[in-house]
Order: C-alpha cells, then structure tokens, then sequence
C-alpha cells in the first residue's frame, strides 16, 4: 500500500520488530527487562535520542538535514546554566531558572534561524552549512567554558525524576513533540507544503509556495527541538558540557533512517520516529546485555550502531527497488495483456 | 583583468594566505622564524594528504566524512602488526600496509555508496562510527610508543634543516612527498580520462552515463583513492608524533572538510581543484597553529574551522544569488 506519506508496509514491518524484540529480550532476561522501572529507565533515555532524531527526521523531510543538532543541544544547556547561575543572585533560583530555560529556548531558535537562512536565502547546501555551525557552535562553547563542565542550580532535578501515569515526564515531552509533529505534518497546509518543498523545491515554487519560508520553519522547529533536548540533559544532571552525547548524532540519524525517513526527502512519517526510538534503545539494552560487563562495551556498541545504520538504509533500499522492479513488471504485463502487438517491444 | 583574476578561488585564496600571514607577522614577529614556518607546514601534512583524497570524492558529488577513522585504523593497525612480528625493516611496508588497509576501508564506504545507491553523507557518518568503536573495541585501546625503528625514525627525517639561535628548524620530508602526491593527483585530474570521469560524474552523472563512463565504478574507485591516501596520512601521522593513538584525530573530519571547501570544491559535485585544496590546508594550518601567537586560546580552534567551512561555502552562494536576481530568474535553481 502506498500512500502519499510513503509506503504503509515499512510501519507493519517497525512495528513486527517492536514487539520481537520486546518478546526475545523478555524471554532472555524475563526477571530484569519487563519490569516498570527498567522500562522507565528506558523510557528516560529514549526521550533526549527520540527528540534528536526528530530534528533529523523533520530537516530529511525537506530534503535537508540539521547536523548542528547535538552541538545546538549542548549549548542550548550551557547558555541556560550559564545564565541560572548568573541571575540566581538577583532573581532568585526560581525566577533565574525560568530566564535560564527560556534563553536556553531562544539559543535553540538562533542557531535554527541561522542554518534555515544560511541554507533558505542563499540556498548553500545543508550539509556544509549545518557542519560549519556546528564547529562554530562546538568553539564557541569549548571557548567559553574552557572544555569544563558547567554546573546548574539544582531546581530542574524534578523533571526527570517525575512520573505522570507511570510515564517520565521527558518522555511525556518526546511524546507531546511528537504528537505535534504529527498533526503539523499530516494535517496541516504547512505540513503537506514541506513534503512538497522535500519532493522538489523547483516545483514547490512553481506553485507559489514561500519555499524560504517553509525551510527557515523547519529549521527553527528543529533548532527548538534540539534545545529541548539540551535543556532535559541538564535538567537530569544538573550539569552541561560540550562534549555531551558525541555519539549520539549517528543513533540520531539511524533512528531517522529506521523511522522511514527519506534522506532524500519528500516521504516518511514523523510518527514513526517513537517506533523506530524504542527499537533503537531496546537493540542497546539488548547490547548491553549481552556484552556485559566488558571493557569495550561502548565502543562495540559504537560498531554496532554504524554496522546497523548501514544495514538498515541498505536493507531498506533494496526492498524499494524490488517493489519498483515488481510494479515495473506487472504494468509492463498488463500492458502486453491489452495490447499484445505493443507488448513485445515493451518487454525487452 | 584584476576581475577576472579574482572570479578564480585559488587567486583569492592566495590573497587571503599572503593577508593573514601578514597580519599574524605584524602582530608577532616570530610567525616567520623559520621554526614556526617549517612547523605549520609539518603539520599541515596530514591534513593536506587527507584533504586531497576527500576533494576527489567531493568532484564525484559525494562526501567523505571517515576519513580520520581510516587513517586512525590504518596507524594503529599496522603499527600492531608489525610490532607483532618484531619487523625492524623498511618503512616502506608500513607504508605499503597502511595503504592497502586505508584502501580496502575506502573500497567499502565506495561500494555501499556506488552498488547501494546511499547518501555518502550517511553512510561515512556511519563507517566513522563503524571503523573508529571497531578499531577500540575489538583491537586495542592504548595508546602504543614503541614504533617499529624504520617507522619512528622516517617522521623525523629532515629535507632541510636551518640553524637560527642555536635552535635547528627542519623541514620534515613528509612536506615534500605530501607536495608531489598533490602535483602527481592533479596530472590526473587534468591530463588522464580518469581526471575528467570524476568530473564528470560529479557535474552530471546522467549525461557523463550516457557518453559511456561507468559511474560506479569511478565513484568507487574515488573512495579507494580517498581511503589509501587517507591510510597513508595515518602512517605519516604515527611516525611524525613518534606513538600509535587510536582515539586521536576526532573531529578532524571537520578540519578537512573545511580545508576542501574553502579550497573551492563544491557538496554538489563537479568542482574542485589540488592547488585550491592545498591552498586551503595551509590557511587552515597556517590560523589554527598561530592563533596562540597572537594570544588566542587554543579553545577556540574549531571557531575558526567552522567559519572557514561556512565562509566558504557562503561566499560563492552570495555571488550566485546576486546573478540569479540579475538575471530576473525568481523561480529557477
């Protein structure tokens, strides 16, 4: 079945491998994997990877990508710290947290506005530009803080110890985004404009779509996300840095992939990135099952990630052209089966 | 005639070489001791080594992020085995191995790539990964002082050396084989049908596949290029810092990148040049190893890549705006 978000058998096929891997990782560790508080704990770490591959996910689906997003992350934290700490003497705790979070917010915008720009209004390519940023955002931070980890005042602790309804509430927040992201997609003018701009911006602006705006959009939203991530880390440790979540830009990108997403753009369903995230973090506790208590577990789980993201993608892409080559053959058929004298030059 | 000159990226760069050698001269004197010249050029080698490898895939209109992890697997790689079997001979083979590993790394990326049909972007993003937890996990994580003797010594070799105030600066051979690589690669681009598939390729694949050129193969055989030079940039690298690190050069993808970018190659394929490229390892060199001279921490390096990558990529895209509104074309690419 096609629709014009793409093809539906890609969600039967997630969700076929959400539920065996729930089924094999309960079978295998039946007394620690089903259990409310590991699930929670899962839960609190899929939000912050989740939210990231959302901004992958949106900027794929414009036929752009947001590789400034993990450092965007990062500084969203350390500006927000940086100003609790600042204010807390004058404002209060309470009132500089609130300046904190939304200067945090804000920074996510700025860089967002400046990728959608950059890449909108004078139409550079996305990779080099959201790459550029990036290392411009990682110096400025590794100059600012001098590399060291910046430390909050402790009034954003509740946040990722809260539950509501047996949920952490970042998870909640991943959820909501994603909800959003869905109706904005899948409902509205705006949504069906990004898939059309990610189809081909060319005929986009041949239909009088305001395609700089559309982009510049879409890189805000995903600039906004990324500091939502950045302000959840900090909320969890109390604590930013610059080098936090290096390797989260390659499972980021695998869970957008997973997802659907087309890099290319144009197709994929936001919707599916909860999916693809709880795949993705049940396949690390798989992981870390298995390989235990072993030195290199992190680096083999960095192995891991890249073999699947490869796998996946080409995995993916095969069964797109096979269906391509089948749907060739059957119209091919049908037409030699209606005009049988045409048939024979159409086959060959 | 001085307009015309300035429509080529490897005359401005040139401008801007000689302008901020300048300004670092001013505002500190010792920029041009001969200690610190030799010692950006040193270490611009293997930047530049990896630049040229990365700007030939970027001709074919594709990317090549892994290189770092490449010539990391490649040192450390080759530096195990030969210590394994206590090889005292000539550098040659480690040269020779590290070459063949960088290639085979070089000839995956190309076939996932060129067979797959993947984004290049996503798929060395992936193979950085790959390579880089592969290498830590499964062969080792320290880092290894003890060199074959032929290896350590090679990166000290000296082409020249000038003795200023009782302190000798030498200028390392690796500079002079770096310069004929580049001159050696840009014949090829220039003079051999090879040169000018990839730039075909890259410029429009349709029409290069309808002339006759297999376009897979030269796009696979663009990462193998990138890959070798890349596992060559990884011996050098070990034998000039005396040690094997497998967790050095990251981030160094960046460095590259910016260096190729600025040099005039374009994401979008079809363009590129080695002078351009060499010219913009150099600047990135050249402001990356003095900005403590002048006083400005180290920290701030990567301020400095970033702004190169973007200026770079920014500055043409103002010059085609500005036709693309002369030309009344509102719609159109």
């Amino acid at each position: 079945m096609e629709s014009r978000f793409g093809p539906r058998s890609h969600t039967w096929s997630l969700l076929v491998l959400l539920v065996a891997l729930t089924v094999v990782l309960s079978v295998l560790a039946p007394n620690t994997f089903p259990t409310i508080a590991n699930l929670q704990s899962m839960a609190v770490q899929i939000a912050p990877l989740g939210l990231l591959a959302l901004c992958i996910a949106i900027t794929f689906l414009i036929g752009g990508i947001d590789l400034s997003c993990v450092n965007v992350a990062n500084g969203s934290a350390v500006v927000a710290a940086l100003t609790m700490n600042a204010l807390a003497p004058s404002f209060g705790t309470g009132g500089a947290t609130v300046i904190g979070v939304l200067a945090g917010l804000l920074t996510g915008l700025a860089a967002g506005l400046l990728n959608g720009t950059v890449i909108a209004i004078l139409r550079v390519h996305p990779i080099p530009t959201t790459l550029g940023t990036s290392a411009v955002f990682l110096g400025i931070l590794t100059g600012v803080t001098g590399g060291s980890t910046v430390y909050g005042q402790g009034t954003l602790g509740a946040i990722s110890t809260t539950t509501v309804a047996l949920l952490p509430l970042t998870f909640w927040v991943f959820l909501i985004a994603v909800a959003v992201l869905w109706v904005v997609t899948q409902r509205t003018q705006f949504g069906f404009r990004l898939y059309a701009i990610g189809e081909s911006a060319k005929v986009a602006r041949f239909g009088r779509t305001n395609v700089e705006r559309d982009q510049i959009a879409t890189y805000l939203i995903s600039g906004l996300l990324a500091a939502t991530v950045g302000l959840l880390l900090f909320a969890g440790l109390n604590a930013a840095n610059v080098s936090f979540g290096s390797s989260y830009l390659t499972q980021a990108l695998l869970i957008a992939v997973v997802a659907g997403m087309n890099p290319y753009g144009g197709s994929g369903r936001i919707s599916m990135v909860i999916l693809a995230a709880i795949v993705a973090q049940e396949l690390q506790t798989g992981l870390n099952m298995i390989l235990g208590g072993w030195s290199g577990a992190a680096f083999a789980s960095d192995f891991a990630w890249g073999v699947l993201l490869i796998a996946i993608l080409g995995f993916s892409r095969w069964l797109a052209r096979r269906s391509v080559r089948r749907r060739r053959v059957e119209a091919t058929e049908d037409l030699a089966q209606a005009e049988p004298s045409h048939g024979a030059s159409l086959n060959r | 005639m001085i307009q015309r000159l300035f429509a080529h990226r490897e005359a401005v760069l040139g401008v801007v070489l000689v302008v901020v050698m300048l300004l670092f001269g001013a505002l500190n004197p010792s920029f041009f001791s001969a200690a610190h010249l030799f010692g950006v050029a040193r270490s611009a080698v293997v930047l530049g080594i990896m630049a040229l490898g990365v700007m030939t895939v970027l001709i074919t209109n594709g990317i090549d992020i892994s290189v770092p992890a490449i010539g990391v697997v490649s040192m450390y790689l080759t530096t195990v085995t030969l210590n394994a079997i206590e090889f005292q001979g000539t550098v040659l083979l480690a040269i020779l191995l590290g070459c063949l590993i960088g290639a085979v790394l070089g000839l995956v990326n190309g076939v996932l790539v060129a067979w797959l049909r993947l984004p290049a972007l996503i798929v060395t993003i992936g193979t950085l990964t790959l390579y880089r937890g592969g290498l830590l996990a499964f062969v080792g994580t320290e880092r290894i002082r003890e060199l074959p003797a032929q290896m350590a010594s090679f990166g000290q070799l000296s082409l020249l050396s000038l003795s200023s105030g009782g302190r000798v600066a030498s200028l390392s051979v690796t500079v002079l084989i770096w310069i004929l690589l580049a001159i050696a690669l840009s014949l090829l681009l220039k003079r051999t049908w090879w040169g000018r598939y990839l730039y075909a390729i890259g410029d429009n694949q349709e029409a290069a596949e309808r002339l006759g050129v297999n376009a897979d193969r030269t796009r696979i055989s663009a990462f193998v290029l990138s890959g070798l030079l890349a596992g060559l940039a990884g011996i050098f690298y070990a034998s000039m810092n005396r040690a094997a690190d497998p967790s050095t050069l990251i981030g160094f993808e960046m460095s590259v990148l910016a260096a190729v970018v600025v040099g005039g190659a374009n994401v979008t394929g079809g363009r590129g040049t080695v002078l351009g490229t060499v010219l913009g390892v150099f600047l990135i060199t050249a402001v990356g190893n003095s900005l403590v001279l002048v006083g400005i921490p180290s920290a701030w390096q990567q301020v400095f890549v970033g702004g190169f990558l973007l200026i770079g990529v920014v500055m043409p895209a103002f010059r085609e705006r500005r036709q693309r509104i002369k030309r009344g074309k509102v719609v159109g690419d």
